[in-house]
């Protein structure tokens, strides 16, 4: 547990820092997602369908970027068969990234650099099963990451064009063992706790510590920022791209594609 | 901003090839999905060696009946005869035309309409009945309780346990004659009302690959609820089965408790959910149940008392394991 806090006293330590004028603004977005996803706890079909997505951001801008960031999503998925299975997805991803400006010659682009540490969870129910219809991937990473700005003028108007990309090397996963719902730390004491109890306790203390290799995942998205002319405000089309895949305790695939329409309140 | 854009619906192109990373094992065809199948039950079903069933010998027998040109409905047929190979009433195979579930014996010695008829409704309060759970006090101030199903929490048979101390019942038939199951949870929880002390009852043995076994994990029945501390008549059939006779072992080990009837339908695997390539809905067990010193209960928990239902009472009224458990109930108590 000790982990745990440290970890989240770290989360929020840039925010106790004293701010500095800079451009701050809050986000706001909202859209629909297309999720696949492939668990072979659960099927060795892909099922697919759309959903929402929600996005919330603290974002600052001075010489550096840096963003607190919330991803919320909900879809209903099914395969293409003819006796197709429904499953669920609920997904959520805390993220804050930390970027640093590099100088690049062409004096056009800003390029940025840094890293992300997030906390994520994505949980599936399949909803025509009985004793394992729960299958997740929990847990919190940290990343390299990077973002590519690109300024433009359109009809006398500014945009700018931005795209981020996020690589985790390594990660703290939970995942659940034994093609049944509980993790693995769960059943490693040698106790098998049929009433279910005390769950969560165990969950958060079951993970592994993998990299890369064992649970590789990408998160990319691109967007175009609009700035009013006649306010401070901006508004924000954005296109993520998330996907990872694991072999921890099972092979588990998602793929996650969303678009996303916000609005940027400058504070 | 020419090599920008480039870059971008590169990366958006990149994005959208994501097929080649999540392989769609999706097909109807007959050899892929039975191999699908044969190869999760060789890889998670517990019992091949305790059934004696030559897995591989099964394969290639069924294996051998089917054709690139095999229909839905024949290939369907032929998963259920293999399947039937392994007599076990927790695997389940549905398709959209047709189901199949290895038979669970029903009704052999349990009348409940005998029960209500002549039993319960010669009770001062007749006809109890709260939640899943229907009782009454019958004739020599025993207490009665039928628990049909262990989908239903087993909480409400605290305020029944009450009752009849309440008013001074000297023992208890618990009755739980054609259930056929439910959640392992409430079997722990209901048999938590007959232990003083947290006791050792079993542990489960979870397959995790071709050949090996998870080592045992220990299940413990600890005091829950309602303390009942007088003696316990177990009625059993074949129709008890999976959660039931979970319970039925669980509880042949408790002090004060006895178990009378027939040995129960067995049942011991936890069955997990899965699909086929081809769509359709299994269920097979993951992992098995082992009692008292290492009993598998998946045949069946034999009772301490044997006994039968006699056909010729039936009519008369009169259910023979009831009234044996009486019998009993009224010697120990005297």
């Amino acid at each position: 547990m000790q982990k745990i806090y440290l970890n989240v006293l770290l989360f929020f330590m840039p925010f106790i820092t004293p701010l500095i004028s800079a451009q701050q603004y809050m986000e706001f977005g909202l859209g629909p997602s297309l999720v696949k996803t492939k668990d072979r706890n659960l099927s060795p079909l892909v099922n697919r369908g759309i959903g929402v997505s929600g996005h919330f951001a603290y974002e600052k801008r001075d010489r550096r970027i840096k963003q607190l960031q919330l991803d919320i999503g909900y879809s209903t998925l099914n395969n293409r068969t003819s006796s197709p299975g429904k499953i669920e997805v609920f997904s959520f991803d805390l993220a804050y990234t930390m970027l640093f400006p590099l100088h690049l010659p062409s004096g056009k682009a800003e390029l940025f650099v840094g890293g992300t540490f997030d906390v994520f969870g994505n949980a599936r129910t399949h909803l025509h099963y009985e004793n394992n219809e729960l299958s997740y991937e929990f847990g919190s990473s940290l990343a390299v990451s990077g973002q590519l700005d690109y300024p433009v003028w359109a009809n006398d108007r500014r945009l700018l064009l931005s795209y981020r990309l996020s690589l985790p090397f390594v990660s703290y996963l939970i995942r659940p063992e034994r093609n049944i719902p509980y993790p693995e730390k769960y059943l490693e004491d040698g106790t098998y706790n049929l009433e279910d109890t005390g769950l969560s306790g165990a969950a958060l203390r079951s993970g592994r510590i993998v990299t890369f290799n064992k649970f590789q995942v990408v998160k990319s998205r691109m967007f175009l920022t609009y700035f009013f002319k006649k306010n401070p405000h901006a508004l924000r089309l954005g296109y993520g791209w998330h996907f990872y895949a694991t072999e921890h305790s099972g092979k588990a695939t998602v793929a996650k594609h969303s678009l996303l329409c916000s609005i940027l309140l400058n504070l | 901003m020419y090599r920008f854009f480039c870059l971008s619906v590169v990366l958006v192109l990149f994005a959208s090839c994501e097929s080649v990373l999540i392989d769609d094992e999706q097909t109807t065809d007959p050899y892929q999905n039975f191999d699908y199948l044969w190869n999760y039950i060789d890889t998670h079903y517990p019992y091949l060696d305790y059934k004696q069933v030559n897995w591989e010998e099964e394969r290639i027998k069924y294996r051998s009946k089917l054709s690139d040109n095999t229909t839905e409905r024949e290939l369907f047929n032929v998963m259920r005869d293999l399947l039937n190979t392994l007599k076990d009433g927790h695997i389940v195979l549905r398709s959209p035309f047709e189901n199949y579930y290895y038979p669970i014996p029903e009704h052999e010695n349990f009348d409940f309409s005998i029960v209500e008829e002549y039993y319960l409704d010669q009770t001062v309060d007749v006809d109890w009945q709260k939640e899943v759970f229907v009782y009454g006090i019958l004739d020599d101030d025993i207490g009665y309780v039928y628990y049909r199903s262990f989908n239903r929490s087993a909480s409400p048979i605290d305020d029944i346990l009450k009752a009849f101390d309440h008013r001074g019942v000297k023992g208890l038939i618990l009755d739980i004659r054609d259930n056929n199951g439910g959640k392992s949870a409430n079997v722990i929880q209901l048999a938590g009302r007959f232990t003083a002390t947290e006791k050792e009852v079993g542990y489960v043995r979870f397959k995790t690959d071709k050949d090996n076994f998870s080592e045992p994990l220990r299940i413990y029945v600890h005091p829950t609820g309602y303390r009942w501390n007088k003696p316990v008549m177990l009625l059993t059939n074949r129709g008890i089965y999976s959660a039931g006779s979970y319970f039925s072992e669980v509880m042949r080990q408790l002090d004060g408790v006895t178990l009378v009837g027939t040995v129960t339908g067995g049942g011991g695997g936890m069955p997990n959910e899965n699909e086929l390539p081809n769509g359709w809905f299994f269920r097979v067990p993951v992992n098995a149940f082992y009692g008292k010193e290492g009993f598998n209960i998946e045949n069946g928990v034999p009772p301490d008392i044997y006994q039968e239902m006699n056909m010729e009472n039936n009519a008369e009224g009169q259910d023979g394991i009831i009234e044996r458990a009486k019998k009993e109930l009224e010697e120990l108590v005297d």
